[in-house]
């Protein structure tokens, strides 16, 4: 997931992953980082189980995947031509990347604001922390401000 | 100078009412053939279409031999300062370097993608080569269905995607079948069969040809506005035509309107990443393309009735 992430786009008022995901993009990113590998098959049979897709929507989903960096696909040529299809980064690895990137969006465009909520709803109490927080808000005005 | 002006005036008029009326005539003709006539109706469409072009040309360059031989051209008229017939030559010389540009132009691209289109197919869309110890259940497949198409067996061509597709370019010498590996995995043998008949029977009927020839004819006539109705015709009509070859070789009707589906729903949620399904391609703005009339592919529904009425008898309906 080191190249763009641009294709994060958040939408607060969805369903845990189908926040930054489509529906069956979450699905499917679901079924792979609880069984790590597999073949189209393989994951339909798995998504089958929880909503009705055609086997071809999964693989069309699943080049969409490919395309931002989030599944490995590898192309196997025993028992007829296929893909097998990993996940590229863990579960918490995207969690991250999607979390920084949506919070430096927010402090990008709120800092103060977003800095104050943060704080609020964490009930941060500790100084280090805060005190974390204040330099890396420093940062980000000073890097507002250059040209 | 006046009557000179009048006179091309309705030479032109002349060609464009010809025209018209060639085309008029084709089109009320295939509707008086049978839905299945798919070939009468290509000769007559393309027939018509050639007679527009001659009509149009014809009638234009002898206009232009008209001026030229009266002593109208443009050095006589600019040296005497007589702007009008300089004009009409002008436009008349225009007239006829655009229409047989735009028809060598799209004659060139249509033999180039008929001769080198395996090449360009490779290129554009980065297609490797698939060699039978590679795939030997899809050769062998491809080899019992050339035979019974008389074609030399294409060559497999692949593209690394996940999304099924699959088109073939090429003449009945030398050509090729690119395919997904997203078609490979998501179709079972028999769709695989059938969507493969498909592909041989566009070569076999030299559709890259005959569709490349329409749509040459139709840029090259442009103020003939049947050609925009005939040309999707031609263009629809030869994808029924390898839908019902593909039945009759494989006689697996069923095979091929459930691998249809399968591409149809996939087709629904767009490309991941640029590479085409044959139902996909639409050349028309979205809202125009919905109009059947104008669409170059037939309507899914329309291809899974014909098929069914062949296994079934008419009135079979999806």
């Amino acid at each position: 997931m080191s190249k763009s992430t641009r294709w994060i786009g958040f939408r607060p008022h969805e369903k845990k992953l189908s926040k930054v995901l489509g529906d069956l993009e979450a699905d499917i990113m679901d079924v792979l980082w609880r069984i790590h590998h597999g073949n189209v098959k393989e994951i339909h049979k798995e998504i089958g189980q929880e909503r009705r897709a055609a086997i071809t929507t999964v693989a069309t989903v699943l080049d969409r995947l490919h395309e931002k960096n989030l599944v490995e696909r590898e192309l196997k040529k025993d028992g007829g031509l296929h893909y097998e299809y990993k996940p590229a980064v863990t579960k918490k690895q995207f969690e991250k990347t999607v979390a920084k990137t949506v919070l430096e969006g927010l402090f990008e465009a709120f800092g103060d604001s977003a800095i104050s909520y943060l704080v609020d709803r964490a009930a941060i109490k500790d100084k280090k922390t805060l005190e974390e927080f204040r330099r890396n808000l420093e940062k980000l005005k000073l890097e507002a401000k250059s040209p | 100078m006046i009557e000179d002006i009048a006179s091309f005036a309705s030479q032109y008029i002349y060609a464009v009412v010809f025209s018209a009326v060639v085309s008029t005539g084709a089109f009320v003709t295939s509707k008086l053939m049978s839905t299945r006539a798919y070939r009468k109706r290509t000769a007559l469409f393309t027939i018509s279409l050639l007679g527009s072009f001659s009509i149009a040309m014809g009638i234009t360059s002898a206009c232009l031999f008209h001026l030229y031989t009266m002593g109208y051209g443009a050095p006589y008229h600019v040296a005497c300062g007589d702007i009008s017939s300089s004009y009409i030559v002008a436009i008349c010389t225009g007239w006829v370097a655009l229409m047989g540009s735009a028809f060598s132009l799209t004659s060139v691209f249509g033999t180039v993608n008929y001769y080198f289109g395996r090449r360009i197919v490779t290129w554009l869309f980065n297609v490797k080569p698939l060699s039978e110890s590679q795939a030997r259940k899809l050769y062998v497949i491809l080899t019992s269905l050339s035979r019974k198409a008389g074609i030399e067996r294409p060559q497999i061509g692949l593209i690394h995607c996940s999304t099924p597709s699959i088109f073939s370019v090429g003449r009945k010498q030398e050509s090729t079948i690119a395919m997904s590996v997203g078609l490979v995995e998501t179709l079972s043998d028999d769709e695989l069969e059938a969507s493969l008949a498909h592909e041989i029977a566009h070569i076999k009927n030299k559709d890259c040809l005959i569709k490349s020839l329409a749509s040459s004819l139709k840029f090259a006539v442009p103020f003939n506005f049947l050609g925009y109705l005939i040309e999707p015709t031609i263009h629809r009509d030869r994808e029924f035509l390898a839908d019902e070859e593909s039945a009759k070789m494989t006689k697996k009707p069923k095979a091929l309107i459930s691998a249809l589906l399968k591409l149809y729903e996939s087709s629904t949620m767009g490309s991941a990443n640029g590479v085409f399904t044959g139902l996909q391609m639409r050349l028309l703005p979205r809202g125009l393309g919905r109009w059947s009339t104008f669409s170059r592919h037939p309507p899914i529904r329309e291809r899974l009735k014909r098929l069914l009425e062949l296994e079934y008898g008419s009135g079979a309906s999806p």
